[in-house]
């Protein structure tokens, strides 16, 4: 006996919406999931009339049903928007590349131009050659700095006005929550604000901030989107698939919770007291950054000068100045110091690298010989010449 | 001469007779057979349903998307809940935790049985009807 529709009481239903428990038919839901959607937009602002607006694809169901909501959005009510896809190529083989086919069909179905942009062009590495140098943990760090600039970068590029991605609800709560189980409260404050922006950065935000997971699958599944779908071949180490794992088993005793999660964050306030990083830029590239050097160029200057731990974890991560000192500041000397600590590594990369596969630990940063992922002296991480360091 | 042909003759009769007769019992073995096959399913049926997988589940199923199955016959009629054991039992080729958590399916496989959310037909205490088309989406990868 089918269920009938509890909003036109006239199709049968075809699913239960998790954010109302209603049953909804295929008309009502889409009605349901455009009309809200169209709502965020125009309560929040997002965008403003003759707009050029670059929307991150991936291929993957959030991006393939953002453009095709953006496109007939744009249409249907007019918000004069000039829309372009932007898709950016981390260099992961048989993940990337496959999702990559799709954007290019979404360019064709949807008659909406697109611009591809690789690390390799912009960074000189590709996810593949970070993950044979650093191991199977932290990657996700790597990548999603990366590519953040990398969209940034892209949408400079293509003199975009703002940027869109797909983030929706579940993602956001799932942020909330590994913030809190990180101590993050920085990014605490900011990870619910449905436009992220600030000076010299072009904004970002994200419509579907109030949209289920499962209501952006089933829409896809109804109206039939083409989509790609594989998990990252990397991601099983990445903490938020914690994080994921524990929201989903929430969502399904009370379904209201992960709306329920976004409003918490949307409502937490930081005690006066806390100390927060103020915003600033970057002394090399000039991106923003709350340190002196953003977190991309420390990344990238340790994958180039053979320490991919640098800006990893707490101990190198934090004390930016002390690294700024090593690396940044002094010119000349740095010269040597680079060059000595690539001699030294010659010898200890291989064994450093075997035990980091086997997750023996071995310093992440000196590749001494401690057991911990840091060794105990906070000096020795960044001073790779030190005599008296063990020989491998 | 003419015993030989007439022995000729009857030799080529009674082939012919051989081979009709041949013919006429395959024909009734075939028949019957058919009939039996028939009424054996009719009393102790199996049931045909039809299972795809979407969204990154195929890949536990041997990358095949679609997949026809004969479910045994059994007493009480077929729910969910033992599709979703047979389904880890026959089909799940490897890592049937990405699938099942204890009776159900993980958390964030959406199932619809002929394009309606099972949440709307009592989720795994449906009873499964014969050419179902239960379909399994897995939404656990990025977007």
């Amino acid at each position: 006996m089918p269920v009938e529709c509890t909003l036109c009481h006239q199709r049968p239903a075809v699913l239960k919406r998790p954010k109302t428990s209603q049953a909804a038919c295929k008309e009502c839901f889409f009605q349901a999931v455009e009309t809200e959607v169209h709502q965020t937009i125009v309560t929040h602002g997002l965008f403003t009339r003759g707009d050029v607006v670059a929307i991150g694809a991936s291929g993957g169901k959030d991006s393939t049903v953002l453009a095709y909501l953006m496109k007939t959005l744009n249409e249907r009510h007019d918000y004069g928007l000039d829309l372009f896809l932007l898709s950016i190529d981390e260099g992961i083989t048989g993940y990337r590349d496959d999702s990559l086919e799709t954007v290019r069909r979404n360019e064709r179905q949807y008659g909406i131009p697109l611009k591809i942009l690789s690390y390799q062009d912009l960074y000189g590495w590709t996810m593949d050659r970070i993950v044979a140098t650093i191991g199977r943990r932290n990657n996700c760090t790597f990548c999603g700095v990366f590519r953040r600039q990398a969209l940034d970068r892209g949408a400079a590029m293509l003199g975009v006005d703002k940027i869109v991605t797909g983030h929706n609800a579940d993602d956001i709560a799932e942020t909330v929550l590994m913030n809190i189980l990180r101590g993050d409260v920085a990014r605490l404050r900011r990870c619910t604000a449905i436009t992220t922006s600030s000076e010299g950065a072009i904004p970002r935000s994200k419509p579907f901030k109030y949209t289920y997971e499962k209501e952006i699958v089933m829409y896809a599944y109804f109206k039939k989107l083409d989509y790609f779908s594989t998990e990252c071949v990397y991601s099983p180490n990445a903490y938020r698939g914690h994080a994921r794992t524990y929201l989903k088993d929430l969502e399904r005793i009370r379904p209201s919770t992960i709306i329920d999660i976004i409003h918490s964050g949307d409502s937490l306030a930081v005690k006066g007291d806390v100390k927060m990083p103020v915003q600033g830029t970057c002394s090399r590239c000039g991106y923003i950054s709350s340190q002196i050097l953003c977190k991309a160029c420390v990344l990238l200057e340790g994958l180039n000068r053979g320490l991919p731990r640098v800006g990893i974890g707490k101990a190198t991560g934090g004390n930016m100045s002390a690294i700024v000192k090593k690396y940044g500041l002094r010119e000349e000397e740095e010269e040597e110091k680079g060059e000595d600590g690539r001699r030294h590594h010659g010898g200890g990369e291989g064994e450093g690298m075997e035990r980091r596969k086997g997750e023996m630990g071995g310093c992440g940063s000196c590749t001494c010989d401690s057991k911990k992922r840091t060794c105990r002296d906070p000096s020795t991480l960044l001073d790779v010449t030190r005599p008296d360091r063990p020989e491998f | 001469p003419a015993l030989i042909n007439r022995k000729a003759t009857a030799q080529k009769e009674i082939s012919n007779l051989v081979r009709d007769f041949a013919q006429q019992r395959t024909t009734l073995l075939c028949f019957s057979k058919i009939i039996l096959k028939g009424l054996f399913c009719a009393v102790m049926s199996e049931l045909r349903i039809h299972l795809e997988f979407s969204g990154g589940a195929e890949l536990l199923v041997g990358k095949t998307k679609h997949h026809d199955i004969a479910l045994p016959h059994q007493p009480h009629p077929w729910s969910l809940r033992q599709l979703i054991a047979w389904i880890r039992d026959n089909l799940l080729k490897e890592r049937a935790e990405l699938f099942v958590t204890g009776e159900s399916v993980r958390p964030g496989i959406l199932v619809l049985v002929n394009s309606t959310d099972w949440e709307l037909l009592g989720q795994l205490d449906y009873t499964l009807q014969p050419n179902d088309h239960v379909i399994f989406i897995s939404t656990l990868h990025g977007g």
